[in-house]
């Protein structure tokens, strides 16, 4: 039993392990800066690291707020974490990791993700008239309406697995082709083409997918939702 | 003298089928040069939008970011055909 359990724990491989340890990281940081938020006074100045967190999710539930309104509860910490464990992955070849967003699979578990959330987003925001706006404007021609739609719901499925995946994979491979091509003198292209294709892209793929996600689920919102109590546009 | 089908006949490996395989991926991935000039072109247009609105440059960025990020999509298609064709 233990010997099955230990030959099938060793047949997962490492870039599965590189997301654990990426989750483990993340998960330890939160907590840490979770309790120093909470120990923090009223008047209490933060220090320099704290300020930094507070603005990034001040940030982005702003963006919440200003794409989703009402529910923007719901989908600030979604995109945050996203954002986050994303761009964690990208860079993690840096850090004796094996970059988990190489692989189709893993960013087939974030399009997954994304794909359940813009879906949530319209559900919270609409009710069972989510279910309804499938059928299009014109009731009769919701028979040819419905699969369209279905299929236009599910094409971001495909697409962002590919479009996070065919990006980190590209970079990896210009990347064994510089070093394979540059020889000797590896010590000068590798961070340049670090710089560029693990951080920069990284950082550009992140923000792409972190803002089809919100555009995609703000397509299903309410447009009332979009004015409410403590909202940007009255603040 | 062999004629061109007369080769034709000789060649057909395992060799020969590689090498086509990475002909089409050669060829796929102009698809990926295609994607980039739609690219250049809407972020020349954003640069121009900059230039003419400085305070909407926000708006114009995300918009570019997002118009790219879509263009960008048959580009990594190609790339994924070329990565297939290329590991057969």
């Amino acid at each position: 039993m233990i010997e099955e359990v230990v030959r099938y724990i060793l047949t997962v491989p490492f870039y599965i392990w590189s997301s654990f340890i990426i989750v483990l990281i993340l998960s330890i940081l939160s907590i840490i800066i979770g309790r120093k938020v909470n120990r923090l006074k009223v008047g209490e100045a933060p220090g320099k690291f704290l300020t930094a967190v507070i603005t990034f999710v001040k940030f982005m539930n702003d963006y919440a707020k200003n794409n989703i309104g009402k529910h923007w509860r719901f989908l600030a910490p979604i995109i945050l974490t996203l954002a986050l464990f994303i761009f964690t992955s990208n860079i993690s070849g840096l850090f004796l990791l094996d970059t988990p967003t190489k692989y189709a699979t893993v960013t087939l578990a974030f399009a997954i993700v994304s794909v359940v959330t813009i879906q949530a987003v319209g559900l919270i925001s609409k009710g069972i008239r989510h279910f309804k706006t499938l059928m299009g404007p014109i009731w009769w021609f919701s028979p040819v309406m419905i699969p369209l739609n279905i299929m236009s719901d599910l094409v971001p499925l495909i697409s962002m697995t590919m479009r996070l995946f065919g990006n980190i994979a590209s970079g990896a491979a210009v990347v064994v082709l510089i070093y394979s091509a540059s020889g000797a003198f590896t010590f000068i292209t590798a961070p340049i083409v670090h710089t560029i294709f693990d951080i920069g892209f990284g950082l550009i793929q992140t923000i792409v997918f972190v803002l089809l996600t919100t555009v995609f689920s703000s397509n299903k919102i309410d447009e009332k939702d979009l004015e409410f109590e403590g909202g940007i546009a009255h603040a | 003298m062999h004629n061109f089908l007369q080769i034709m006949e000789i060649i057909p490996n395992e060799f020969f089928s590689t090498g086509l395989a990475y002909i089409g991926a050669g060829i796929a991935i102009l698809a990926a040069g295609l994607a980039g000039i739609g690219q250049g072109m809407a972020a020349a247009r954003a640069v121009e939008a900059v230039g003419r609105q400085p305070e909407a440059s926000g708006k114009i960025t995300v918009t570019m970011i997002l118009g790219q990020a879509m263009v960008e999509t048959s580009g990594i298609y190609a790339l994924i055909i070329a990565f297939i064709l290329s590991s057969k």
